[in-house]
Parts: C-alpha cells; sequence; structure tokens
C-alpha cells in the first residue's frame, strides 16, 4: 500500500479593524499576501482566504477599495477576499468569532492590523504547527519582543499572543472560539491559550517567524499604551484572576486599582463588581492551577519587564 | 525648508554575511507608517554570490518594498566608506545611517520627516533604546531573541566639549543632511572615526535638532559582532587626523581651534579627565578673553540681527559662532 501525502492545508487569515486606515490595511494585506505567496510555493500551504472584519464606527472600506485589495493581492484575491463591516464595536474576541464562522480552513492565522507580516511568516508558522499536539504557534513581534520565557528546544509556552498567532481550526471547535463574554479585548488570547492547554494541546512560540507589530516606547523605555489599552487591560486582568480561580489576587488586584490606579482602570472596577453583583461572571476554571501562571501581574515567567 | 524639500534615505549599512541580520531591519522598514523615503542596502565587500543573497532576501518581500530597495556593492563605485557610499548614492535630502541587527519603530520615517519640515536644515536626532539581545537559531531560520528590556538614554544635545571627549561612534537615531555630510566624507577620514566626525561636522555646521521620539531600536549582541576591542591609541591618532581633515573643510570654527582642543598627546587618559582638561583650557581661554568679551556681545547682537533675514543654512556659520561664544559666558539672542 502506497502512503498518499495529505494535501497542503487551507488557511484563513483574520484581520479584525478598529478606525484603522485603508493605507494601513493595504500596507498589512500586501505583506500577508506575499508570506502567503511563499509558504505555498513551498509546498506547506494549501489555499487562502483572507477575511477582514471591521468594528468601527463608520466602515473603514467602501466596497471600491475592497474591490481594489481583491485585485491587488494575488493568492488571496478575487472571491478568496471578503470584508465583513459589523456595524458595531465587536472586540477582538467577537470579530474573530465571528471570522471563524465565516470559513472552515484547517489553519486560522489572527494578525493585528498593525502588523505586518515577514516574507517567511506563514511558511515558519506551519512549520512550527508541524508537530504532534501543536495547537497554537505565536510569532516573534519586532521591535518589541514579548518577553515570555519559552523552552529554546521545544518552543513551549505559557500562552500566545492574539497579535499574530496561528490556529487549529480544531482547537477553536474544541474551546467554542475566545470567551467574548469575559473578554473584550486584551488576555482574550491568554484565557484561549490556556484552555486549548487543559485540552492538551501545545502552544508554541516560533522566533523565527517574524512580524512586525507596530509598539512604541516613551523616553523612560516604556512601551505606550492608551486609555483604551489601560481601561481594558485591567478589566481584562480581574477577569482573569477570576475565572482562573485566583480570587486572592483578584482581590489584591481590585484594591490596588482602586486605591492607586488612574481614573480608566477605577472604572474598570467598577465595571467588573457590576458584573459581579449581577452574577455575570463565568465558571472558575483550573482551581487546581494546572496550566495557568500568576506571575506578578504576567501570566509566564518573564525574561525581562518592560516596565521594570 | 518646505515640505516638499524634506526627504530621507534610509542607508542600510552591512556586510554580505549579514543578510541574516538585516532581515528584520529590512521589515522594520517595510512596515514604516510613511513610505515615501529611499531605501539603499550598501554591502561593503560585495562579491556576486553574497549580493544575490542579499538581493534575495530583499526579493523576498512584497514588490511595491521590494522595488524600492537599492542594492549597492560597495565596491563598485569607488573607495569610500560604505556610509560615503550610501550618502552618494543618495537623492535625498536627509540621510540616516542603519546597521544589521537594528530596527526601526513604526514612526521613524514619518517622525523625521514631521521634523524636518521645521528644522530649518539643522540634523535631527532621536532618542535610541538598546536592547541586549542574542542569537539563535531553528530550523532554517535565524533570529535574535531579545534579554533584557530596552533602555533609552537621555536625550544627548550636542555638545562639542563632550563630542570631543567621546570615543567612536556610529550613527544610530539620526537623520543628517545630506549636502552638509558630503563636504566632510569626501576627505579622507579614517573609517573608525566617520561617524564621529559626520556627527562632529553636522554639529557644529547645521546644529541637532531632539526630536524626543524614540525610534530606533540598536539590538545589542554580547559577541565579537558587536564587541570589536577599542584600541585607544589608535582612535587618538584617527581623531586627530580627522580633525586634521575637517580642518580642511572650511567648517565655522577653524582648524586651529579644533586642533587646540585635541589634546596633543596621546595619553590614556579616560574620557572625564580629558572631558576636565579641556574645560580648563576653557576656562584659560574664558579669562583670558574677559576684556573682549563685551566687544564680542556686541557683534553678537548684530548677528542675531542678521539671522532673523537670512535662510537657516546660510547663518549656520554664524550660529556655530554665537553657540561658542555662548560657552564662553556671552549670551547672543538666538534667532
Amino acid at each position: 500500500m502506497t502512503e498518499v501525502e495529505s494535501p497542503a492545508p487551507a488557511l484563513a487569515v483574520h484581520v479584525v479593524l478598529y478606525r484603522h486606515t485603508a493605507d494601513g490595511v493595504a500596507t498589512l494585506l500586501r505583506s500577508v499576501d506575499r508570506a502567503v505567496a511563499e509558504a505555498q510555493d513551498q509546498g506547506s500551504l494549501g489555499s487562502a482566504t483572507l477575511l477582514i472584519g471591521d468594528s468601527s464606527p463608520v466602515p473603514v472600506l467602501s466596497p471600491a477599495q475592497v474591490a481594489g485589495l481583491a485585485s491587488t493581492v494575488s493568492r488571496c484575491g478575487g472571491e478568496r477576499l471578503a470584508y465583513h463591516y459589523f456595524d458595531r464595536n465587536r472586540g477582538s474576541a467577537g470579530g474573530n468569532n465571528d471570522l471563524f464562522r465565516c470559513s472552515g480552513s484547517e489553519l486560522v492565522l489572527i494578525i493585528n492590523p498593525d502588523c505586518y507580516a515577514s516574507p517567511g511568516l506563514v511558511r515558519m508558522l506551519c512549520a512550527a504547527m508541524d508537530v504532534p499536539d501543536a495547537g497554537i504557534v505565536e510569532a516573534r513581534q519586532v521591535p518589541l519582543e514579548h518577553p515570555k520565557e519559552f523552552c529554546r528546544r521545544t518552543g513551549d509556552t505559557s500562552w500566545a499572543s492574539g497579535s499574530c498567532m496561528l490556529i487549529r481550526r480544531q482547537v477553536v471547535e474544541v474551546l467554542g472560539g475566545f470567551d467574548e463574554e469575559s473578554f473584550f479585548m486584551y488576555c482574550d488570547d491568554v484565557d484561549f491559550s490556556w484552555r486549548a492547554r487543559l485540552e492538551g494541546y501545545r502552544v508554541i512560540y516560533e522566533p523565527a517567524a517574524s512580524v512586525f507589530h507596530d509598539k512604541r516606547l516613551d523616553a523612560q523605555g516604556q512601551i505606550v499604551a492608551g486609555e483604551a489599552e489601560v481601561y481594558y487591560s485591567a478589566e481584562a486582568s480581574l477577569m482573569m484572576a477570576w475565572k482562573w480561580s485566583h480570587p486572592e489576587l483578584l482581590e489584591m488586584d481590585r484594591h490596588a486599582l482602586l486605591a492607586s490606579g488612574s481614573e480608566p482602570q477605577r472604572r474598570a472596577v467598577e465595571a467588573f463588581d457590576e458584573r459581579r453583583a449581577g452574577n455575570r461572571l463565568p465558571t472558575p476554571f483550573d482551581p487546581d492551577g494546572r496550566v495557568s501562571q500568576f506571575i506578578g501581574h504576567d501570566y509566564a515567567r518573564h525574561r525581562f519587564g518592560y516596565d521594570d | 525648508m518646505t515640505d516638499e524639500a524634506f526627504s530621507l534615505a534610509a542607508l542600510v549599512l552591512c556586510r554580505m554575511s549579514d543578510a541574516p541580520r538585516i532581515a528584520d531591519t529590512l521589515l522594520s522598514l517595510a512596515a514604516q507608517t510613511r513610505r515615501d523615503f529611499e531605501i539603499h542596502v550598501i554591502v561593503a565587500d560585495g562579491e556576486p554570490s553574497g549580493m544575490q543573497e542579499v538581493r534575495e532576501l530583499v526579493g523576498t518581500f512584497d514588490t511595491e518594498f521590494s522595488t524600492r530597495v537599492n542594492v549597492v556593492d560597495r565596491t563598485q563605485i569607488g573607495s569610500g566608506t560604505p556610509f560615503g557610499s550610501g550618502v552618494a548614492r543618495a537623492r535625498s535630502s536627509y540621510v540616516a545611517a542603519l546597521y544589521p541587527d537594528d530596527v526601526v519603530f513604526a514612526h521613524w520615517a514619518e517622525t523625521f520627516a514631521g521634523h524636518g519640515r521645521r528644522s530649518g536644515g539643522r540634523a535631527l536626532s532621536s532618542p535610541v533604546a538598546a536592547q541586549v539581545v542574542e542569537a539563535a537559531v531553528t530550523g532554517d531560520g535565524r533570529f535574535v531573541t531579545s534579554v533584557e528590556r530596552p533602555k533609552v538614554s537621555a536625550p544627548m544635545p550636542f555638545d562639542l566639549i563632550e563630542h570631543l571627549a567621546s570615543p567612536p561612534l556610529q550613527l544610530r537615531g539620526l537623520a543628517l543632511p545630506r549636502l552638509a555630510v558630503q563636504r566632510v566624507i569626501v576627505q579622507q577620514i579614517p573609517p573608525a572615526a566617520e561617524g564621529w566626525t559626520v556627527r562632529l561636522a553636522v554639529g557644529l555646521s547645521c546644529g541637532i535638532v531632539d526630536t524626543g521620539e524614540v525610534t530606533y531600536l540598536h539590538r545589542l549582541r554580547p559577541s565579537p559582532a558587536d564587541g570589536a576591542s577599542f584600541d585607544e591609541v589608535q582612535w587618538v591618532s584617527d581623531r586627530r587626523t580627522a580633525l586634521e581633515v575637517l580642518g580642511r573643510c572650511g567648517l565655522t570654527i577653524g582648524p586651529d581651534f579644533l586642533s587646540s582642543l585635541d589634546p596633543s598627546t596621546p595619553s590614556r587618559r579616560e574620557p572625564h579627565a580629558e572631558v576636565d582638561l579641556l574645560r580648563a583650557q576653557l576656562r584659560q581661554a574664558q579669562d583670558a578673553g574677559r576684556a573682549h568679551a563685551e566687544a564680542e556681545r556686541r557683534a553678537l547682537d548684530r548677528v542675531a540681527g542678521l539671522l532673523s533675514s537670512t535662510s537657516w543654512r546660510v547663518s549656520a556659520p554664524l550660529r556655530a559662532l554665537g553657540d561658542a561664544a555662548r560657552r564662553r559666558g556671552g549670551k547672543p539672542r538666538t534667532p
């Protein structure tokens, strides 16, 4: 009996927009298309579709701009490019969940709109996914690499950043997608990774797969964060402590944010308290701490901290 | 300078063997929020096979970007240094050097463009973040991974005395007026002193403005790639040669003045001791020139008047004179 080689997997690329520019989207899509082409030419990828979800108050792309993009990208263009205007802000978790339902591809690449794919990105991520039990593979971010620790031999890591991650469709189906009820944005990726690991999937960091992510430093060397980021990060950190069974950490963070947090952070605490009072919090997970890691304010051991 | 007059050329300086080390550099240039700048990759030691590797790397990027990148074999265009060759190739009003492993943030070009329009022809300087990285290889991928948080140095306004006492440096974080640079690098400057000399010349002749935006990440490998040993004796000799060359360039501050600031003996003094010595020399000059100061102030008033009616470039020598006088206690009006 001859061994039949399995066909190269199909890929859906997700991009969720919120008030981004059409020009920036075009730049990203060109880079993604090039990365897809390299993976296809190397035989590690089959067909690819590009799914753009838009959570903005007004559409980022006009029909003519969508048509223009579809004609300029060669591998993900034409009918393989679809634009979905959500007409409300779905956040990153909800937006990606909507896009999950738009395709059945074996692999899904989630990439932030403020990213730019390196030419080898998709090829390298696919290669890293081709190991037993791999469920999620994360790219290395440039210029500011995420400081999470990872196994130098296997790439195994605690969680994968949703700014650029490749996911096996099977993981999405097993987990039911991101937990959009608990996480609007931020930590939806940590939660998704930990639930995947609870199901026995590996989360792998592939530093040879690079992606540019538009993060910036202030004059003190700290990452610049906008008000929305401050608010949703605080909200997400409280939710993480609750959902992943760390009530003592939750109370500590609550008090710290109320006592000395910024105005957006205090609002985030109030919003969390309202949910708790309304009994609208998820059932806690992983009470024995099999996969969750709360180390300081991080969800993995870090090689260094950007705010040290 | 008007909006139309500002343009930028990125000069990626590398050797053939550096092809993997400029992959992230190119990625960061491809991801810029503003894309109307020139890109030249200057390969110092070009030969056909190595050049092909660099060209193939560039060719892996999307065509909108790759067609903007000009790969230059430095050996084919004369005897200049890689930076000098890049400056000679560039057509933009400003040039900026990038080195292997280093990357720029997405607003690098945008920041320079924004400040360039208002700089009046001065050089632009952005604070540089430095981060220790280590090289690694997995499968067919080569990359660097960060081991420490980036550290940002406080903005360093151009200071003649500090600069003269400083060790060799590269041109990270700077966008330099091309014509001002070209006047210097056509001369025979020792390669090790090139960055130091260019910054000195530009600082004196044009002035340097700090953008305040961190746009450049210097990724340091604690390895021979970045850690070439520093030969201080050689450096003192190179610096003297560079100062002599600058003296022939017709800069604002004359050759005798510059030469007088160079320690006459190739001592092994620490930089801070050198700074102390230079400051002492300046104090002596200040004492001796006290009687002269009043007349100088009157002259500087006239200079300030002239500055208000001439373009910045034309007035640069006068400004440098004003800066020098200010250090000696005068208080010229700034334009």
